[in-house]
């Protein structure tokens, strides 16, 4: 067969998935980048060109607020994900009974759907009827319920949303990191006398750091580009104190109706988490040939 | 001293089976109080215990008759299963040509693959908003199955590449000196021989469809048409909220991928380190 014939037979099979990709993510990067120099109406259409108004406005404190929302729930919830993460790694590579149950049990989360996580998590953080309320009232431990959904504590209580979504993820992981250390360099360092906390620092953590450095950018992908249980569990709210990026472009566009300034958010959006997930290709190496 | 090592073992690997248990036990808490919710009656989910009080296992079928959960479940799993179907009508031709043709184009073509992963959907949702409003496809099913299909194409793709990779080019070599042709033995001898890849492709491929909030939640806007998850947020967010009458729902929306996420556990670990999946 002629290279020519052969590439042309290559394009039929790869014909149908690329019209379709290149149709929902291709074409829109371009429309972003257009529309968010543009005065831009979700309902009504394209108003006329503003150049880099949209951008300046982000200089101000209200996007600074939501730079800042999105950092706080990026970095703790990730660095809390990998530590339980890590833990629970630990845990599960012992020796135990009925370990496969409890790992089976430990990845659970993992498998329910986002919107799901943010349902359940609204029931168990509800400031009357929810479970910890009433179990810290039943025992006497507070006497007022506490207002886990409040401007005070919602940032935390979606952080701990996050990190039992994330954690069986990071749990995963590291458990394999950890199943691909030979066993022989432990039991040569404990011909040596070394006890296990000895063994912890000089073999076990240099072993798995790929995988940790790896875990860590996943997770933070997945933060900084969460909505689904966000939005279900505060909608952002209340009063912004929940407001990470993808949340202000939904409701930017979709409850404001401004789909110009929601694309530059967009945009910026766009240029962290591809600067992420370009890091993540550099440490994984993945293989292109 | 033989005997204080092992007893120092034993009393590590007592710790460590403590420890599994009370981080499973905390995992297992928002579980556990959707369940407490799901069994309660109408007063007494405003009267929460930490243990359960009441089993009203009814209250999983009542939920099919008092809302609309019927059709929103059957909505999700039309979505889902067509969304699959087309996953797999552009991604097994698109999969093996990679693993199998060498052509000018080829890694161009496979870091757009990795590069659609850097584009999340939220980021892009504005143009094709506006793009479905403009040809007049908002509202409509097949904007949620299309958009659906796209975001779980690339993983799929990806996937079967690797899958295909694994099987021996002699096996459609063969079929081809015998006077088939390379799709003929594409559909006759690689696709039998490739079932476990295409079963855990299409398991995921299903999964991540199912799980899609975000699209159908910008696209519909007919209550009739909202897939399962959008319809118990809705249901979750109303001012009066049956707290017993969504922890059901939320409990049977999260089945089917359960069932899915437990039959191809097994093979998870290989895709995920891929990089793919959200």
């Amino acid at each position: 067969m002629s290279v020519g014939r052969r590439s042309l037979v290559a394009f039929l099979y790869l014909g149908p998935s690329a019209l379709l990709l290149a149709s929902v993510f291709l074409f829109p990067v371009g429309d972003l980048a257009w529309l968010s120099v543009h005065d831009a109406h979700t309902a009504g259409g394209v108003k006329g060109f503003v150049g880099w108004a949209h951008y300046r406005e982000l200089l101000g404190p209200e996007f600074f607020h939501v730079l800042r929302t999105t950092a706080i729930w990026v970095s703790i919830s990730t660095l809390l994900s990998v530590a339980v993460g890590l833990v629970g790694a630990l845990l599960l590579n012992r020796d135990l009974s009925c370990r496969g149950t409890l790992r089976a049990l430990a990845f659970l989360p993992w498998a329910v759907p986002h919107a799901m996580v943010g349902v359940l998590w609204r029931w168990l953080a509800h400031p009357q009827y929810g479970l910890i309320n009433r179990t810290l009232l039943l025992i006497g431990l507070v006497s007022e319920p506490i207002g886990f959904l409040s401007v005070k504590y919602a940032m935390a209580t979606a952080i701990a949303m996050r990190v039992w979504k994330g954690a069986p993820f990071a749990i995963l992981a590291i458990l394999a990191g950890l199943q691909a250390i030979p066993p022989e360099r432990y039991e040569a360092a404990a011909v040596d006398g070394a006890d296990s906390w000895d063994q912890f620092w000089a073999i076990t953590l240099p072993g798995i750091r790929g995988v940790l450095a790896t875990t860590v950018l996943i997770l933070a992908i997945w933060a900084v580009t969460t909505f689904d249980m966000l939005w279900v569990l505060t909608e952002g709210g209340p009063l912004g104190a929940t407001e990470i990026l993808p949340i202000a472009i939904y409701r930017l566009a979709f409850t404001a109706y401004d789909a110009g300034r929601g694309a530059a958010i967009a945009v910026v959006g766009l240029g962290i988490s591809s600067g992420l997930a370009m890091l993540y290709y550099h440490f994984s190496k993945e293989r292109i040939s | 001293m033989s005997l204080h090592l092992s007893r120092q073992r034993q009393v590590s690997r007592a710790g460590a089976l403590i420890g599994s248990c009370a981080l499973v036990f905390l995992f297992a808490v928002p579980l556990y109080t959707g369940l407490l919710g799901a069994l309660a009656s109408p007063a007494g989910v405003a009267d929460l215990r930490p243990w359960p009080t009441e089993f009203r296992w009814q209250n999983f079928l009542e939920v099919w008759k008092q809302v609309a959960f019927a059709r929103f479940m059957l909505n999700s799993l039309f979505y889902a299963s067509s969304a699959c179907g087309l996953v797999l009508l552009v991604s097994i031709p698109a999969g093996y040509a990679v693993s199998r043709f060498r052509f000018p184009g080829r890694s161009a073509y496979l870091l757009a693959i990795l590069a659609t992963q850097m584009v999340t959907i939220s980021t892009i949702i504005i143009p094709l908003f506006l793009l479905v409003v403009r040809v007049g496809l908002f509202d409509r099913a097949i904007t949620v199955i299309v958009f659906s299909a796209a975001l779980a194409a690339p993983f799929a793709i990806w996937m079967l590449r690797n899958y295909f990779d694994t099987l021996p080019p002699d096996l459609e070599e063969a079929a081809m000196v015998d006077g088939c042709s390379r799709l003929r033995a594409l559909l006759s001898v690689v696709l039998p021989v490739a079932r476990p890849g295409l079963a855990v492709t299409t398991v995921l491929a299903f999964t991540m469809a199912y799980n899609q909030f975000f699209v159908p939640l910008v696209m519909l806007s007919t209550t009739d048409r909202y897939p399962a998850l959008v319809g118990v947020y809705t249901l979750a967010r109303q001012v009066m909220v049956s707290w017993e009458v969504v922890m059901a729902a939320t409990l049977l929306v999260i089945v089917p991928p359960l069932i899915l996420f437990f039959i191809s556990q097994r093979h998870l670990v290989g895709g995920l380190t891929t990089g793919f999946d959200k």
